[in-house]
C-alpha cells in the first residue's frame, strides 16, 4: 500500500533528477545554458506531476514556483547562481519575476471573477436568476432541457463552471429523483448540465482558466473581452445546440413533461442591491472597454473593492476563494515565464523544424494533443503546459517563414485553448463532468458517448471554420 | 467496499436476514452487515474500523444472551468514533425503563417495535441516514439518488459555495 503510493511519486521526480544530472551538451538542443537546461528538468517534473496526479495539482504549481527561485533566480541557493567553470550558465532570472506571477493580472481577474460568484451565491442571486430565466422554457422536457443547457452555459461564462454545475443540479436533482430508475430522459437531463458547463466556459475570457492563460501569451491588449466573446459566443451557440439535439436523440424522455420547482424570491437588502447592480456593471465594463478604456483586468478588481468595503464579502468568505485554482494558474504562468524569459521556448519551436511539417499540421497535433491530455488531466494544468509552446511555435512560424505568416500567434491560442475545454469524455476530464457523475444517475459510459462526439465536433468546427478563414 | 457501514444486531438469524432484504435497496452506498451477538459486533466494528470504514447506522435488537442492546447502545454512544452512528432500537422486548436508558444514555434516535413493515423500516432508514449524511459528510451529491433526495440537494443548495470548492 506504501510503497504503492510512493512509487509514482518517487517516477515523478526521478526522471527530471536524471535529466538534470546530464551533461547540457548531451541534450539535443544547440548551445544549452545551465539555466535552460534546468528549465527543462522543472517542466519535465511539472509535466509528470500534472499528469500521474500523485500531489494536488496546485501543490505542482506551488513547487514549480519554489525550484524556479531556488534555482533559476538570482537569489537563489549560492551553488545554483554561482558560474561554474567551462560551463556557459546563462541569463538568471529576477526572483521579483518569479513571484509576480502570483499577482499577475491573471490571477486578479480570476479574483474579480469569484467574487462575483461568491457575492451571488451569497445572496441568492445565481439561484433566483437561474429560476426566473428557466419559467419560459415551459413544462415540455425537451425545453427544460434546452432551458437548463442555456442557463448553464451563460452562468459558467462568468462564474467557475465547477460553481455552477453544483447549482444546477441543485435545481435539477430533487425532480430527477423522483423519476422512475433507469429512465433514459433524466440521463439526458444530468448529462446536460455538465456538458453545458464545460462548454460554456470557452465564450469568455474568465469563462474558465485555459483561455485566461491564452491571454496571458498574447501581446497586451491583442485580443479584448469583447472580442473574445465574438468568437467563443457563436462556437458555444452551435455546440450547445448539437448537444441539445444529440441529448434529445440519444436520450428520450418517456414522460413529455415536467415540473421544476422554480419559487423563489429576490433578496431586496441594500447588500443585495449592491450585489446586483455591482454584478450587472461588471459585466457590462468588461465588455465595453473601447468605451472606458480599462481592460478585463482592471475591471476585475473593482467588484472585490466594492464588495469588501460595503460588507457584502466578509472575512470569512474571503476563504471561498478558490485559491487552489489561483496557485495552479500562478505556477502555470511561473513556468511559461520562465521559458519565455530564458529562450528556451524559441530554442525549442525552432529547433523542431515547423517549415517543413507546414502550419495546418502544426496547429491539428497542437490541438490534438491538448484535447487528448484535457480528457485525462486538468484542463488549466494541459494549457499551463502546452500554452507557453504553442505560443513559441506560433511566433517562430510566423516570424521565421514569411510564406506562412498569415496565421498569426492569435488563432493558434484560441485553438489551443478551446480544444482544453473540449476534453469532457470522463467524469475525470472536469470537475463538472464528476460532479454529475457522483450524482450516480449517469454511467461512465454516457460522458464518453456524448463527451467523444461534442469534442470531436468541437474539434472539426475549429477546424473548418479556419481553414474557410485563411 | 463503501465508506459507511450499516450494522444489524440480532440473536435470530431469520431477523436479521429479513432486515438486510428489507434495507437491500441502500446497499450499493452502504455495507449492511449482520452480527448475531453483541461480542460478534464488537469484533466486527474493530476490524471494520481498520479499514477506515465507519458506522453509520446500527439496528439493535435488545433481549440478547450476553450484552444486552441497551447495553451496547450506551457502550457506543461513550465512544467518539461511534457517537456520531444512528442509533436504532429494532425490538419487541425493551421495557419502558430500558428504553428510557436507552434515549437518555444511549442516544437512541428510534424505535421499531417487532413485528416490523418492511417498507416503512426501510424509509426510517433512509430518513436517519439522510440525516447522518448531512451532518458527516462533504461529497452529498452521490447519496442524494438513494436517501431523501429533497432534503440532500437543498442542503447541496446551501452550501454550493464550499462544495464548488473543493
Amino acid at each position: 500500500m506504501k510503497l504503492k503510493q510512493w512509487f509514482p511519486m518517487l517516477i515523478c521526480f526521478a526522471i527530471p533528477l536524471a535529466v538534470l544530472a546530464l551533461p547540457s551538451h548531451v541534450l539535443p538542443l544547440p548551445d544549452l545554458t545551465l539555466v535552460q537546461h534546468r528549465i527543462i528538468a522543472i517542466f519535465l517534473l511539472a509535466a509528470l506531476l500534472w499528469v500521474f496526479e500523485p500531489v494536488p495539482v496546485f501543490a505542482t504549481s506551488l513547487l514549480i514556483i519554489t525550484l524556479e527561485v531556488v534555482m533559476l533566480s538570482d537569489q537563489g541557493l549560492a551553488i545554483f547562481v554561482t558560474q561554474p567553470p567551462e560551463v556557459n550558465l546563462g541569463q538568471l532570472l529576477p526572483y521579483q519575476d518569479i513571484f509576480a506571477s502570483f499577482a499577475s493580472p491573471i490571477i486578479i481577474l480570476f479574483m474579480g471573477g469569484f467574487a462575483l460568484a461568491i457575492a451571488a451565491s451569497k445572496y441568492d442571486l445565481d439561484m433566483n436568476l437561474a429560476r426566473v430565466l428557466l419559467k419560459p422554457f415551459g413544462h415540455q422536457v425537451k425545453y427544460v432541457m434546452l432551458g437548463l443547457m442555456l442557463i448553464t452555459a451563460v452562468f459558467s461564462m462568468f462564474m467557475s463552471n465547477t460553481a455552477t454545475t453544483v447549482m444546477m443540479l441543485a435545481i435539477l436533482g430533487p425532480i430527477i429523483a423522483c423519476a422512475p430508475e433507469n429512465d433514459l430522459g433524466s440521463k439526458g437531463l444530468v448529462l446536460a448540465i455538465p456538458i453545458a458547463a464545460n462548454t460554456g466556459g470557452i465564450a469568455t475570457p474568465i469563462g474558465t482558466p485555459p483561455n485566461a492563460i491564452a491571454l496571458q501569451y498574447l501581446p497586451e491588449g491583442a485580443v479584448s473581452f469583447a472580442q473574445w466573446m465574438m468568437v467563443g459566443l457563436p462556437f458555444v451557440c452551435v455546440q450547445l445546440a448539437l448537444a441539445w439535439f444529440l441529448l434529445g436523440y440519444l436520450y428520450p424522455s418517456k414522460n413529455k413533461n415536467m415540473e421544476l420547482k422554480l419559487a423563489g424570491k429576490f433578496l431586496h437588502s441594500p447588500k443585495a442591491w449592491v450585489v446586483y447592480v455591482t454584478f450587472a456593471m461588471t459585466i457590462l465594463m468588461w465588455l465595453t472597454t473601447q468605451l472606458h478604456g480599462m481592460n478585463a483586468y482592471v475591471v476585475a478588481i473593482i467588484p472585490l473593492a466594492v464588495f469588501t468595503l460595503t460588507g457584502v464579502i466578509t472575512k470569512q468568505d474571503l476563504k471561498l476563494i478558490n485559491w487552489d485554482v489561483l496557485w495552479l494558474v500562478a505556477g502555470g504562468i511561473a513556468m511559461g515565464m520562465a521559458l519565455d524569459k530564458s529562450g528556451l521556448a524559441v530554442k525549442l519551436a525552432q529547433s523542431l523544424n515547423f517549415a517543413d511539417m507546414g502550419v495546418w499540421l502544426v496547429i491539428i497535433s497542437l490541438s490534438l494533443t491538448c484535447y487528448l491530455m484535457a480528457n485525462f488531466m486538468s484542463n488549466t494544468a494541459t494549457a499551463n503546459l502546452l500554452m507557453p509552446i504553442a505560443a513559441a511555435v506560433a511566433t517562430t512560424m510566423s516570424s521565421g517563414a514569411a510564406g506562412q505568416s498569415e496565421l498569426g500567434i492569435i488563432p493558434v491560442l484560441v485553438i489551443v485553448a478551446f480544444s482544453s475545454s473540449l476534453g469532457m469524455i470522463l467524469p475525470v476530464s472536469t470537475p463538472p463532468n464528476a460532479l454529475a457523475y457522483s450524482t450516480g444517475f449517469i454511467a461512465t459510459n454516457d460522458l464518453l458517448k456524448t463527451g467523444l462526439i461534442i469534442g470531436t465536433s468541437g474539434l472539426i468546427i475549429m477546424y473548418s471554420v479556419m481553414m474557410l478563414l485563411v | 467496499m463503501n465508506k459507511y457501514i450499516i450494522l444489524c444486531v440480532d440473536d435470530e438469524r431469520e431477523v436479521l436476514d429479513s432486515v438486510l432484504a428489507d434495507l437491500d435497496g441502500l446497499s450499493e452506498l452502504f455495507d449492511l452487515e449482520a452480527a448475531q451477538s453483541v461480542d460478534e459486533a464488537r469484533d466486527f466494528l474493530t476490524e471494520s474500523q481498520q479499514n477506515q470504514q465507519t458506522l453509520a447506522l446500527i439496528l439493535c435488537d435488545h433481549l440478547m444472551p450476553g450484552t444486552k442492546g441497551v447495553d451496547f447502545l450506551i457502550e457506543l454512544q461513550q465512544q467518539g468514533e461511534y457517537k456520531a452512528a444512528k442509533k436504532v432500537l429494532l425490538t419487541g422486548q425493551a421495557g419502558l425503563e430500558d428504553t428510557v436508558e436507552a434515549l437518555n444514555r444511549g442516544g437512541l434516535d428510534f424505535y421499531i417495535a417487532k413485528p416490523w413493515q418492511g417498507d416503512e423500516l426501510f424509509a426510517h432508514t433512509q430518513e436517519l441516514l439522510t440525516d447522518y449524511i448531512l451532518d458527516n459528510e462533504k461529497d452529498l451529491m452521490r447519496y442524494a439518488r438513494l436517501l431523501d433526495a429533497e432534503k440532500i440537494f437543498s442542503a447541496i443548495h446551501a452550501r454550493r459555495q464550499s462544495i464548488s470548492n473543493d
